[in-house]
């Protein structure tokens, strides 16, 4: 992939800009800024996940530990059939990271070793931070309304 | 007969009223606050309450202290059934008497009476220690006027808003929906399953 | 003939356990006295705070805010506040901040003095967490004659605060922070030379450089590992480039340095506090912001804004889509990467060791779920 256009990666951390790419250079990208002395950006804050509309975007905060210089790279996932690859291999926090958003959004993540939901019950139906989802609560027990 | 029985009460009713142990169930935020009620500058001890127990069979009082969600409101409930006769229920905290801030969140249970009986509701957010042990004086008093000819109907009152079946799953009537939750005989079923 | 997997044995460190840090779930397999895996559940006190941001104005967000982390209440306003005025370009003026960076540092003494007590009580020992809550309780009732709240403040404001403070508060805080020092120097004296304290948390819970970072790892559990980062100094917010402090390390990653980091962390947040009090008591001015708060409209964008909070780093974003209410917020907080790194931490160690390591982790479980 081109890496010119991470030139002029490095602001300090409280500015906003990101970079958008391809979702199947993601890790190529993120292990090129890791391993690169000039960047060293080797600390993953976050991934964000976000519901546009007609489609999801993920945002990969990277911090420097040693600069303090920040970069934002941003994808766009297809929301018909959601699948990206995983960054485990590359940053081990991402795991978290990912089953989370997997919980919240239903994006799937190809290669992660342990997709599961985290912070609903593992039986859940739905994912409760897209744009569309229900929150009529005629479908669960404890929030009253007629039942009782 | 009532001579006899109302001074059986009157001795009994004071001690227990006078020793009343709760239970460490502190979910959230709440949870600092009953912390701080049993540090020193607002000794919850003077109130008979010296120690916190860890295990619901050793407790008699359950102070729902913090947000209840869908995920652990089947612990919530084995936690109340574990708990020996006679037992009570404080509400602490405005999560806990009716869904709080979070009234429109799609995990949080509106009200922990929807799941156990409660006998005192403490609103604010959080409470202040004072107004935990005002609500530990009401207690207090309600258990003084208790008399042990209505054991019986304490312990029939005793019992979740929710309703179980012959093979002690939840059953909700009129949406057809069918709720596994931990059993009453105390095997662990496997978490909670929504489906329709 | 003993089939090896009999001796295994599976043991569920229930949500409802006396230790004070919330509701986990922990599933051991221990194999005699070892932990061999550590499956860590968590999701039992998830109540939905970013999908309520899209429901709520930015002004009804805010009180709300205070609840992800309620013993750094004063953090997650200031993140989700410093978000909004980026992207809204609200100025703040310098008492503001000032004054920000004295009730967060407070914050900070008060969340430290709440973690020793209960990882002391965790250990087994009672009376510090009695000692440490008395200090505490003073703290709180300073906070109560200036917000009216004990935890959950509701102090600041986009561009500003609700009102000032006092001279008389201020004085206030200078005699607290005389007697200060002695108090944690009596603390210092009955745990760190403790011979059991030391023998349970020397060499207990190594974080190395390499999994901090592959694993996320800020705050103090980042720094006792030997990398010297803080937000304060690195990319400094608020007035924090003004003011003169140390930041302090540790080398080895055990149990024993992330306790002796905390201890030197209050010390540092003593001087800084003295330094704003001596600032404030000096220069008057306005601190109430002139933005009408209920109808603020953010202007289209996205921003990320950075805290250091006593657990690690706290991160608000923030995308706004031009009307009154939030199109997403999303918050990372330091505990959520600590329960993480926790299976690793405690594969082949012993079972009794559990809370050294867990407790040092300073894990608050309303930060993990959120």
């Amino acid at each position: 992939m081109n890496f010119d256009i991470f030139e002029n990666i490095g602001e300090a951390a409280n500015t906003f800009s990101k970079i958008q790419i391809d979702s199947n250079e993601l890790v190529e990208a993120l292990s090129y800024l890791k391993n690169n002395a000039e960047f060293s950006l080797d600390r993953l804050n976050t991934i964000i996940a976000v519901d546009l509309n007609d489609k999801f975007e993920l945002i990969y905060d990277l911090h420097s530990v040693e600069t303090g210089k920040v970069a934002r790279i941003s994808v766009l996932v297809d929301r018909n059939s959601p699948h990206i690859s995983s960054v485990v291999n590359v940053f081990k926090s991402a795991n978290f990271d990912e089953c989370e958003i997997y919980d919240m959004f239903g994006i799937v993540f190809d290669k992660n070793p342990d997709l599961k939901r985290l912070l609903m019950p593992s039986s859940w139906i739905g994912y409760p931070l897209r744009k569309d989802y229900v929150q009529s609560d005629e479908r669960l027990a404890w929030n009253g309304g007629d039942n009782d | 007969m009532n001579v006899i029985i109302s001074s059986i009460d009157y001795v009994s009713n004071w001690a227990r009223s006078n020793s009343i142990w709760p239970m460490t169930f502190a979910t959230s935020c709440c949870g600092i606050e009953m912390m701080q009620t049993s540090a020193a500058n607002f000794d919850i001890a003077r109130f008979g309450s010296e120690v916190f127990r860890a295990t619901p069979r050793q407790a008699d009082l359950l102070i729902c202290a913090g947000t209840i969600t869908h995920k652990m409101a089947p612990a919530l409930l084995k936690l109340y059934q574990q708990m020996p006769e006679p037992k009570y229920v404080i509400a602490m905290g405005a999560c806990t008497c009716g869904g709080g801030m979070f009234t429109d969140s799609y995990s949080v249970v509106k009200g922990v009476d929807k799941i156990i009986p409660v006998d005192i509701y403490l609103p604010m957010c959080p409470p202040k220690p004072e107004a935990l042990l005002d609500s530990l004086i009401k207690l207090q008093k309600k258990i003084r006027k208790e008399t042990i000819l209505d054991r019986q109907k304490y312990i029939a009152r005793h019992v979740s808003p929710l309703k179980f079946d012959e093979n002690e799953d939840l059953l909700i009537e009129d949406s057809g929906i069918t709720v596994q939750s931990w059993g009453l005989s105390g095997d662990l079923k496997e978490g909670l399953a929504y489906e329709f | 003939m003993t089939n090896q997997e009999s001796t295994r044995m599976k043991i569920n460190i229930g949500p409802q356990h006396p230790s004070t840090h919330g509701v986990l779930r922990l599933v051991l397999e221990l194999d005699g006295e070892i932990i061999k895996s550590c499956e860590p559940i968590i999701g039992y006190l998830h109540r939905g705070m970013e999908k309520m941001a899209e429901n709520r104005t930015y002004l009804q967000y805010l009180p709300t805010v205070d609840r992800i982390d309620y013993l750094g209440g004063f953090f997650n306003a200031y993140a989700f506040c410093d978000a909004v005025e980026s992207l809204a370009q609200i100025e703040v003026s310098e008492r503001t901040q000032y004054i920000r960076v004295l009730t967060m540092e407070m914050n900070r003494l008060s969340s430290h003095l709440l973690w020793l007590g209960t990882f002391m009580l965790d250990m087994g020992a009672t009376s510090p967490l009695f000692y440490t809550f008395r200090d505490r309780e003073e703290i709180l009732s300073l906070f109560e004659e200036l917000t009216g709240q004990r935890m959950m403040y509701n102090y600041y404001t986009f561009g500003g605060l609700r009102h000032d403070v006092t001279n008389v508060w201020l004085e206030k805080i200078t005699d607290f922070i005389k007697k200060m020092p002695r108090k944690i120097q009596d603390y210092e004296n009955i745990i760190t030379d403790n011979p059991i304290f030391v023998t349970r948390t020397e060499n207990i819970g190594i974080i190395s450089k390499h999994a901090a970072l592959q694993y996320s790892i800020t705050g103090p559990n980042l720094r006792a590992s030997g990398i010297e980062v803080d937000y304060r100094k690195q990319n400094p917010y608020l007035v924090y480039n003004e003011l003169d402090f140390d930041i302090p390390s540790a080398e080895n990653g055990d149990s024993f340095d992330r306790y002796t980091l905390r201890i030197a962390e209050m010390y540092e947040c003593l001087k800084i506090i003295s330094q704003c009090v001596a600032w404030l008591i000096e220069n008057p001015g306005e601190v109430v912001s002139s933005v009408k708060q209920p109808l603020l409209k953010v202007p289209e964008g996205e921003f990320i804004s950075n805290v250091e909070a006593p657990r690690g780093v706290c991160s608000c974003y923030v995308k706004s889509d031009g009307t009154g209410t939030p199109y997403r917020a999303k918050w990372r907080t330091g505990s959520y990467y600590a329960v993480q790194i926790l299976p690793k931490l405690l594969e082949n160690s012993f079972y009794p060791d559990l809370m050294a390591i867990f407790g040092s982790l300073d894990v608050i479980l309303p930060e993990v779920d959120r």
